[in-house]
């Protein structure tokens, strides 16, 4: 059984068609990177992977049911944007994840956020956007979850932290679980990646080992991407 | 889960509210002494009348603040940015909006209650003897006690009522694309006039079947029972909007979620 | 450990090649454990998989011995690991005596230009 299961899956607004006829399967174990312009339709699966939307047509499955409470107890998401309470200290943010998720570690968030000389007593709204990020990621990692979602997790981050965020998420990561990297910065996170996938126009357009690409196209997945999504 | 986020709910409410509350009880201590001292020194009354303005304001303002506190917390917890936390974490959406209106209606509560005890310590512009005591007592004997008690549970019942009124109007309007909150608005505005309709025609209907009891419900003098009848039925209406109304907003919340 | 990828190619490969020239370099010294495949991810930014692939592959030819409960260790087989260095400088001498083939350059000119060449290093 996959992790998650994408069946001819579609999404319409009215008659505007976000997602049309998506397959898509999720093995557990790997680092997936989910590629495609904006508008695209990644935000859409990502939203419907965690029931933040339903589809027109078409199934998915997280470990074979349906979106809901239990698939939410093993998705960790971070989300493109700032949607933590920035009236929140950091201790209190992660308390909350502590009373809502039972395989957070606050010890482990608590360890990384010093490292990153975050003081826990500070409110949310009094840091840099760069840190806020880094905040969200830390606590979204902390979790043992079997499916991390990370949606542009080094957007509008500056190159060291890159590298910080590369080396948590993959501190983070183990066989028995799943990334899904949705970004536009590719060639920093290429090489993380065991599986591509490029989706266009609600189409999925491409999916294969990154390893297979650079063997058979003889190309880095950014230029690949660049050339499939020139405009 | 239902009670770790009334935790969280109780706790941004009252951090809020606490405040003033205190802010309150000394304006109404604050008041009360302005009246005194302004009674015994006319130059005083000016700046006395002006305190005054101000502790009506707060007096007034109290239950207001917990009214627009938590519609714009559930606004901005399950309709706007925040829903991307909310709606991801292991809990139901009757959890959610059970745990908004929950502590709403406790913090409504004690917003009331505060506001009657600064009322009575400010004592504005009632000055309490005992012949005014003696006449609310006495209307109290003629008024059935069962009027009184049914009164009490409309006025609670409908601050629910409006509460989710308001939270089924935003989840249909966050349905949309674009302009969520006019349609939020428009949302209001048609549950709000279906309710005073349904409402009306069944308080109507006995009438369409017994004639008499239009008679007896024009007279000045409303027999306590039909009084109470009648009471006892809009509430029962009421609760099965309220119902509605809830079932309404974890549907639309369920099936229909369109964050941003 | 300094690793330089380029994208363009296997990654696992480009791996598998440069673990071997650390090797017989002695940046892998014999014998010395390797750290995790998970520690290796971090440092270099690479994804597990891809490094776990590239690990197999070197114990397939020997070099690498897993060891259950300990890890990953270089082989301490001095024989292996000469043989290693011999066959990759066998590679790059192939590969160089494929290039100067296509200069007009005769043994003796040749053999007085390494030396010349070499006498800096």
């Amino acid at each position: 059984m996959s992790l998650v299961e994408l069946k001819e899956l579609s999404k319409s607004y009215g008659s505007k068609k976000a997602l049309k006829n998506v397959d898509l399967n999720i093995e557990k174990g790997k680092i997936y990177g989910l590629l495609g312009p904006n508008g695209s339709g990644k935000t859409t699966i990502i939203k419907i992977i965690n029931g933040l939307l339903q589809p027109t047509n078409g199934s998915i499955l997280i470990k074979g049911k349906a979106p809901g409470i239990d698939s939410k107890k093993v998705i960790s998401y971070l989300p493109e944007r700032t949607y933590l309470n920035m009236n929140f200290k950091v201790t209190e943010i992660i308390e909350l994840f502590s009373d809502f998720y039972e395989d957070f570690d606050s010890k482990k968030a608590l360890k990384q956020l010093k490292k990153l000389n975050i003081n826990p007593n500070d409110k949310l709204k009094t840091m840099s956007k760069g840190t806020k990020e880094k905040v969200q990621l830390v606590l979204v990692m902390s979790r043992k979850a079997e499916l991390y979602i990370l949606d542009e997790p080094i957007g509008g981050v500056d190159p060291a932290s890159r590298d910080y965020i590369l080396e948590t998420i993959l501190n983070n990561f183990n066989e028995g679980s799943s990334i899904i990297i949705c970004t536009h910065l590719i060639s920093d996170i290429e090489k993380i990646l065991d599986d591509v996938i490029f989706i266009n126009k609600g189409e999925i357009v491409l999916n294969s080992p990154a390893e297979d690409i650079r063997k058979t196209k003889k190309t880095t997945i950014d230029k690949l991407f660049r050339e499939e999504f020139k405009c | 889960m239902l009670k770790k986020l009334l935790k969280y709910d109780f706790k941004a409410m009252f951090n809020v509210l606490l405040p003033v509350y205190v802010i309150l009880i000394f304006l109404s201590i604050f008041n009360r002494a302005a009246e005194f001292l302004s009674d015994k020194l006319s130059i005083l009354q000016i700046p006395a009348g002006f305190i005054s303005i101000i502790y009506v304001l707060v007096l007034i303002g109290t239950p207001i603040a917990t009214f627009i506190i938590a519609i714009t917390r559930y606004y901005r917890n399950l309709a706007g940015d925040e829903g991307y936390l909310m709606h991801t974490l292991p809990v139901t959406k009757k959890d959610l909006v059970l745990s908004k209106l929950i502590s709403y209606f406790i913090t409504m509560l004690v917003s009331i209650i505060v506001a009657i005890i600064g009322l009575f310590i400010g004592e504005y512009g009632i000055r309490f003897d005992l012949d005014m005591l003696n006449n609310a007592l006495n209307t109290f004997k003629t008024v059935d006690m069962l009027t009184v008690i049914l009164t009490i549970i409309t006025i609670i019942i409908s601050i629910i009522f409006q509460q989710l009124l308001i939270y089924a109007s935003i989840a249909l309007g966050q349905k949309q694309n674009t302009n969520k909150v006019i349609y939020s608005i428009i949302f209001g505005i048609v549950l709000y006039n279906i309710n005073q309709i349904i409402s009306a025609v069944i308080l109507l209907l006995p009438i369409l079947f017994n004639r008499g009891l239009y008679d007896k419900l024009n007279n000045n003098n409303i027999m306590p029972s039909v009084l109470n009848g009648y009471i006892g039925a809009s509430i029962v209406v009421s609760i099965l909007f309220v119902f509605g109304y809830f079932l309404l907003t974890t549907r639309t919340l369920e099936k229909h979620l369109n964050l941003e | 450990m300094k690793f330089i990828f380029d994208d363009n190619k296997p990654i696992y490969k480009q791996l598998v090649e440069q673990l071997k020239i650390m090797i017989v370099n002695n940046v892998y010294k014999k014998g010395e454990k390797l750290p995790s495949v998970r520690d290796f991810a971090i440092s270099i930014k690479v994804n597990p998989n891809t490094i776990q692939r590239a690990l197999i592959e070197l114990e397939d030819d020997g070099l690498i011995i897993t060891q259950r409960t300990s890890g990953k260790f270089v082989t301490d087989d001095e024989k292996i690991i000469k043989s290693l260095r011999n066959s990759l400088a066998h590679e790059t001498i192939e590969k160089f005596l494929f290039d100067i083939a296509k200069l007009d350059i005769s043994n003796e000119e040749l053999i007085e230009l390494i030396r010349r060449e070499g006498k800096g290093k």
